[in-house]
């Protein structure tokens, strides 16, 4: 029983770490119908500058991480700017291809600053006057980020021409919304929440190095799961991705013989969402194209 | 009202648009346009569909980028200043909002997921004062008392009405100083007509320039000072509205008369009226109807029949739940109480699609074609559940299948024909013009060799002359194939037209049902739903 307690509060911790990545591509989606394989790269930036920010010029490590996320938050603004905004009625295809470049060029960049070694950001979430222990803070910290996030679009003008802009880009281009600026809006918002996200799944034992951005690609499956164009549905998603794979990996291989058990955890996510994907093509909270008749 | 257009006055129009020609990836579609409107006064620009009034409001609002659009010669002027187009969409048309102009889209075009007072803020961008924004929200809901209690309701679940007066709502949000209306007139019941020529009258007054892009010309012209007549892209005509709407080139675009409706009151003295005349055959039975969404009631016990080749005109205020009638029929909706049966078989329970296969064909309020086929490739769609080759038969495009799809075909081109559809046959649906595409889809009901055909507002977005052919292809088409007709409609001139019987709903309750004439002459009738004093309407010209 005390087995089972530990693998949900700890499924919970990591999911709702994926909820966040999550968060990252829905928020662009959302905006522009863009799936933008960069958001781990952006994710690994902001890392980064948090690292150089407090390790390398010895900010304290909230300030570092709060530039870092505004620094991140600006990138995502002149990418936007400069490159997406020019492809704005391209095919979806030629966008996607460029997402995929610029993770490749950001990679590249992080690489011949920091280099491929691992650092460590220490344990930044333990500071003494701040202990919540491991998991807990990871929780705090990733559900503070969706509470604002939610606040925000439910609240202020600018969260509610985002919506707007979600709903029917023609008409709110009609009403005087300036899609261009929500859309950059919403890269920036995608980097800054990306880089808590990467903190927090470098802090601790893992460190920072390169292949954190492939963590993005291991949230897709909360991202479809979700619903692609969901913020509830990313966290939910995030949350369902987690406890599965951390309860298959404390399970399932004592039930299943030698290899197979090992390794079942990484399989069973895809398993879920291939049933998650019959039954509700558009993910648990997706726009299922609703139409009233 | 515009008397003073005579002596030459040193201000500029509010709008000047000059010589305007604009073109869509290189198809010109304006040519050589010029509109002047004064502050303080209604223009009217009408024609036929694809006519180009549309973009005209496009190039006007700045939102022709959005649609790949270009202004490529003549401008467009506001109180004496060029507004230049710029290459960045989105900026172009929030600047022009910023200035003082504001388009409503056709259909009521709200942000479903957003509440209606989400929307309404959403008309107000970069309004950082909150005092400012809620003191246009107070004006637009004391203009539409109707969304006062509606603040907090997703904008998906209003009525087609409520829609409409939401997007008008969203556009005043900005205090415009030139309000842009796309088809505003379009699905409203007459009193909701009523209302917004009286919203009209009472914007100009405040000293707003208004322009209404409409196709039913009698609306717009009830309100308007001046009418702009375009025809294939250029003015054909314009001047002061009341003189277009007697010339012989106002006279096209203008609606038929009136039908005095007891050219097709039918026999019936049945006790009740909403079911069939006795010696008529039911094909449609619907029993004890009630349909409810959480503590919503869109229908309440509702009981009514259609007889075979009958015609049957559901119509009532917006919001009554005449839609909700179709929807539950073709079980769209699942009915929480109540029977639906055709020819004895109940419906409730199945699929939609199976329905369909029973013969029963809709069209919507708003057109759901497959966009990129074009319009004969549409129709094909409809005859779907006729094909009797497998899959892997036309996969192999052996020969008998090959013939079945070419005597599908010749069906479908007869329909094309026979709608006057003939110069869009090879068009991608999703490049038609609204009413087009509502023609269309009427094609494709006809073309499912259905029993009984929904028709959702099928006049809706339609000039005179294709509401005129819809009419007699509906007519047609009952006295060729014994086809019922179940349609809600707006337009009393074509109820009066085409019924057979009348079913007047109002908060989802029966409240008048009978022969054409005689219902619509009903006083509690008129009260309900025409909103005026019995009497024939005040007749435009012809």
């Amino acid at each position: 029983m005390t087995k089972l307690v530990q693998l949900v509060f700890s499924g919970v911790a990591i999911g709702a770490l994926y909820g966040l990545v999550a968060l990252g591509f829905v928020v662009i989606y959302r905006a522009s119908h863009v799936v933008n394989f960069a958001h781990g790269s952006f994710l690994l930036l902001g890392t980064y500058l948090t690292y150089g920010f407090h390790q390398e010029i010895g900010i304290a490590f909230f300030p570092a991480l709060g530039l870092a996320a505004l620094a991140a938050g600006a990138a995502g603004l002149v990418v936007e700017r400069l490159a997406l905004r020019r492809m704005v009625g391209q095919p979806v295809f030629a966008v996607i291809m460029m997402t995929i470049g610029l993770a490749v060029v950001i990679d590249a960049l992080v690489v011949w600053k920091w280099g491929a070694g691992r650092l460590s950001v220490g344990d930044p979430w333990g500071v003494s006057a701040f202990r919540l222990g491991g998991d807990a803070g990871i929780r705090v910290a990733a559900g503070a980020v969706l509470a604002a996030y939610a606040l925000f679009c439910r609240f202020t003008a600018l969260g509610i021409t985002m919506r707007a802009t979600a709903s029917d880009q023609e008409a709110a281009v009609a009403s005087g919304i300036d899609v261009g600026r929500v859309h950059a809006v919403c890269w920036a918002i995608a980097a800054a929440v990306g880089t808590v996200a990467g903190v927090l799944l470098a802090s601790g034992p893992r460190g920072i190095d390169p292949t954190l951005s492939a963590v993005a690609l291991a949230a897709f499956p909360a991202l479809v799961l979700g619903g692609v164009d969901s913020p509830a549905g990313a966290v939910v998603g995030g949350i369902v991705l987690g406890l599965v794979e951390v309860l298959t990996a404390g399970y399932l291989p004592g039930l299943l013989p030698g290899r197979l058990g090992a390794n079942v955890h990484t399989v069973v996510p895809y398993l879920v969402l291939l049933g998650v994907l019959l039954l509700r093509p558009s993910g648990m909270f997706g726009d299922r194209e609703q139409a009233r008749l | 009202m515009s008397a003073s257009r005579s002596d030459p006055s040193p201000v500029p129009p509010l709008l000047l648009v000059r010589d305007l020609a604009v073109s869509y990836g290189g198809a010109p579609v304006l040519q050589g346009v010029t509109i002047e409107v004064d502050a303080g006064s209604v223009a009217a620009v009408v024609g036929a569909n694809g006519a180009g009034k549309t973009t005209l409001l496009r190039a006007i609002s700045g939102v022709l980028g959005f649609h790949r659009g270009r202004i490529v010669g003549g401008s467009v002027e506001l109180a004496g200043q060029v507004l230049r187009p710029s290459s960045n969409g989105g900026a172009e048309a929030a600047g022009r909002v910023r200035r003082g102009i504001a388009l409503v889209m056709e259909g009521g075009r709200v942000f479903p997921g957003l509440t209606v007072d989400e929307n309404l803020r959403s008309g107000a961008p970069g309004r950082r004062h909150r005092e400012r924004s809620d003191a246009a929200r107070a004006r637009v809901l004391d203009l539409f008392p109707a969304l006062a209690p509606l603040g907090h309701t997703p904008a998906g679940r209003l009525s087609g009405g409520e829609r409409q007066m939401l997007a008008i709502g969203r556009a005043l949000m900005s205090s415009p100083r030139l309000l842009l209306l796309d088809e505003p007139f379009l699905g409203l019941a007459p009193k909701l007509v009523e209302q917004l020529q009286e919203f009209l009258r009472t914007v100009k007054v405040g000293g707003t320039a208004v322009v209404i892009a409409e196709q039913s010309a009698e609306a717009a012209f009830a309100v308007a000072d001046r009418a702009f007549v375009l025809a294939e892209g250029t003015v054909a005509a314009s001047g002061p509205a009341p003189d277009i709407a007697r010339r012989d080139i106002g006279r096209l675009y203008l609606p038929g008369p009136r039908p005095s409706s007891t050219a097709t009151a039918s026999t019936a003295t049945a006790a009740d009226a909403a079911a069939v005349p006795q010696e008529r055959v039911a094909l449609l039975e619907v029993a004890g109807l009630s349909l409810r969404f959480g503590p919503v009631t869109a229908l309440d016990g509702l009981t009514m029949q259609v007889a075979e080749a009958e015609i049957v005109a559901v119509i009532g205020p917006n919001g009554a739940g005449k839609t909700s009638v179709l929807n539950c029929v073709n079980q769209l909706y699942r009915p929480s109480a109540g029977s639906v049966r055709l020819a004895g078989t109940e419906l409730t329970g199945l699929r939609p699609w199976e329905v369909a296969r029973l013969g029963i064909a809709r069209t919507f309020q708003q057109p759901a074609l497959v966009a990129h086929l074009d319009v004969v490739g549409n129709l094909l769609v409809g005859r779907h559940r006729l094909m009797t080759g497998g899959l892997l038969g036309h996969a192999l495009r052996l020969r008998r299948w090959r013939r079945e799809e070419s005597t599908h075909r010749c069906r479908c081109e007869e329909i094309v024909d026979l709608l006057g559809l003939g110069r869009f046959r090879g068009r991608p649906a999703g490049q038609l013009a609204y009413g087009i595409q509502k023609v269309v889809e009427l094609g494709r009901a006809l073309a499912m060799e259905a029993r009984l055909i929904l028709l959702d507002e099928p006049s809706a977005g339609m000039s005179p002359e294709e509401t005129d052919q819809l009419a007699r292809g509906i007519l047609d088409l009952r006295a060729d194939r014994d086809v019922a007709v179940l349609m809600v409609e707006h337009r009393v001139g074509l109820v009066g037209r085409l019924a057979d019987r009348v079913i007047v709903l109002d908060h989802g309750r029966l409240v008048a049902a009978g022969p054409t004439a005689e219902t619509l002459a009903d006083p509690e009738v008129e009260r309900v739903y025409l909103g005026r004093p019995a009497g024939p309407q005040p007749e435009a010209a012809r």
